[in-house]
């Protein structure tokens, strides 16, 4: 199996506005998939569509080699999800509510312990949820979706709402998965996180699929940008843009040269103005460059149709 | 099925349904106790659990189901759990099939304590004042199948609770629709006309075997078993979040 999730023209429309637009999504079996977008641009309906929460206006889905929802059932058994925010019975202890669903998959008891080590949660298991934090929260959600070893984690924004050290130790968990042959899909608006983990992304904005393919291939699609220290800013800006070249503010009083531009043309425009360069250097697109790139593109395209 | 009642089982652990199991039925039984102490002279024990059967039939056992249902379905909308639910390999039907089942079961509950609690205190107010306050047949076997009876008939009204408990997120709706019914029952019993909707149907069913508790009775076994049909079919195709 190539893909563990393809869907081919895959919408859904609410009142006759498209949620999620006719998109072609594949997913590689065995990837940890990042699935990006700003709010609003379709990432939930689509992982509820791949779920089966919701029947699609038109196009098909096909989940682990079956289609989806006519083989719901079947696939279910192979898939662990947390949509939107994790939710757990607060009344109920870590370990009750993991067995609710370790019974409704019938699963034995000791598959309770083995999920509990792997998030390292075994420790405040027996206590109430409803006195756990954010974090406890959402590794106790993703300790249920991996009840039953699934072939595929579907995560809807794991990282939501944790403190620095929650998202790493989600990151670290996340990055353990694909080595026991498990298919992670992920949701984000957290850029750099899922740059840091993921091997495939997927970019979404206004229900349609921008771009999707390794990270590497994302990544090589964007221009890099130069990064520029001079002592007359406003001046440099005011060249460079007159020579047609995207500025925009940088890190640390610097400016970002956006485009295909040439490092040592750069310098010769500058010089010759008489303008000082401290620092002139090449930085590699980051997968913000790239997001960024592609949704204020496909906005300003909304915007003109 | 069996799992997924069982699941249903633990999830009633600490919560506030097995508080209003108890404490409706038992409010019920102190009513008649009080309302039997404040007596003076000595008391039939059918028309004692006559005034606690009325208490319970006409107002605190709708109430209760309205009450029942709503904590039953928050244990899901409250933390938002329909839609880990409804991932998982189960039909979606079994799940809210064994709401209506721990539901059932939950009801019968009730009816068992207003019998064991009408009993309790009709026994030790009567012990307590020396034996003789209460006089006549003790009636336990039609009491027994009295509650049974009014069991069988309220469930149209337990199913049409369940399900607009589940089908809206908020509690305000099923509450305001088990007030209304309520009500509803309450006038038209009080202008003595037979109209047969699921708020009044436990209360004909107690008449059993006159014929106003026949119908009662079968309009509540059918029309259960109808809107339970109903109700799976609705929610099953329903998009919940």
């Amino acid at each position: 199996m190539q893909w563990a999730i393809e869907t081919r023209a895959l919408a859904r429309h609410f009142g006759g506005r498209p949620a999620v637009a006719g998109i072609d999504l594949r997913v590689p079996a065995g990837s940890l998939f990042g699935f990006l977008g700003p709010n609003g641009a379709g990432k939930t309906t689509t992982i509820r569509l791949l779920l089966g929460l919701m029947r699609a206006s038109a196009g098909t889905a096909v989940v682990l080699g079956r289609p989806m929802p006519a083989a719901r059932l079947s696939i279910a058994r192979e898939v662990g999800a947390i949509i939107e925010t994790p939710a757990h019975y607060d009344h109920l202890t870590g370990i009750e509510n993991l067995d609710i669903t370790r019974r409704l998959l019938r699963l034995p008891a000791a598959e309770i312990t083995r999920v509990l080590d792997i998030v390292e949660l075994a420790r405040d298991a027996g206590r109430r949820v409803g006195g756990f934090s954010l974090g406890m929260r959402q590794r106790l959600g993703i300790a249920r979706a991996l009840l039953g070893r699934p072939k595929l984690l579907i995560l809807d924004e794991p990282t939501n709402g944790l403190d620095p050290d929650g998202i790493r130790e989600i990151r670290a968990l996340l990055r353990r998965l694909p080595a026991e042959g498990v298919t992670v899909f992920v949701s984000s608006h957290l850029l750099a996180e899922v740059e840091q983990v993921v091997s495939h992304v997927a970019i979404m904005s206004g229900g349609r699929l921008l771009a999707q393919g390794p990270l590497h291939e994302t990544l090589a699609a964007a221009a890099p940008s130069l990064e520029l220290a001079v002592d007359r800013r406003e001046e440099a800006v005011a060249l460079l843009a007159a020579a047609g070249l995207r500025i925009k503010p940088g890190a640390a009083g610097r400016l970002d040269v956006h485009g295909d531009a040439d490092p040592a043309a750069v310098n010769f425009m500058l010089h010759a103005a008489g303008i000082e360069v401290a620092h002139l250097a090449r930085r590699a697109a980051s997968l913000e460059d790239r997001y960024l790139a592609l949704t204020h593109a496909a906005a300003v395209e909304g915007a003109l149709s | 099925m069996i799992a997924v009642l069982i699941t249903e089982g633990v999830k009633l652990r600490r919560s506030l349904v097995a508080m209003l199991v108890l404490a409706a039925p038992l409010c019920v039984t102190a009513f008649a106790a009080m309302a039997l102490v404040t007596r003076t002279g000595v008391v039939r024990w059918e028309r004692f659990l006559d005034e606690g059967l009325a208490m319970w039939s006409f107002f605190m056992l709708p109430m209760s189901v309205t009450a029942l249902c709503i904590l039953l379905a928050q244990l899901e909308h409250g933390p938002r759990m329909w839609n880990h639910l409804l991932v998982l390999p189960i039909r979606r039907a079994q799940l809210f099939l064994a709401k209506f089942v721990v539901a059932g079961l939950l009801l019968l509950s009730m009816q068992a304590i207003v019998y064991l609690g009408l009993y309790a205190v009709g026994f030790a107010i009567d012990a307590a004042q020396g034996g003789g306050k209460l006089v006549g047949d003790v009636q336990m076997d039609d009491m027994a199948v009295g509650l049974a009876a009014m069991a069988v008939g309220a469930l149209p009204m337990l199913v049409v609770q369940l399900w607009v408990a589940i089908r809206w997120r908020s509690f305000v709706a099923p509450l305001v629709v088990g007030i209304l019914g309520t009500f509803f029952a309450l006038v038209l019993t009080a202008s003595g006309t037979d109209v047969y909707i699921p708020w009044l149907l436990q209360i004909y069913a107690t008449m059993w075997p006159k014929p106003q508790g026949v119908i009662g009775l079968w309009a509540g076994l059918i029309g259960g078993g109808v809107a339970l049909a109903a109700m799976l079919a609705s929610l099953g195709r329903r998009e919940l979040a």
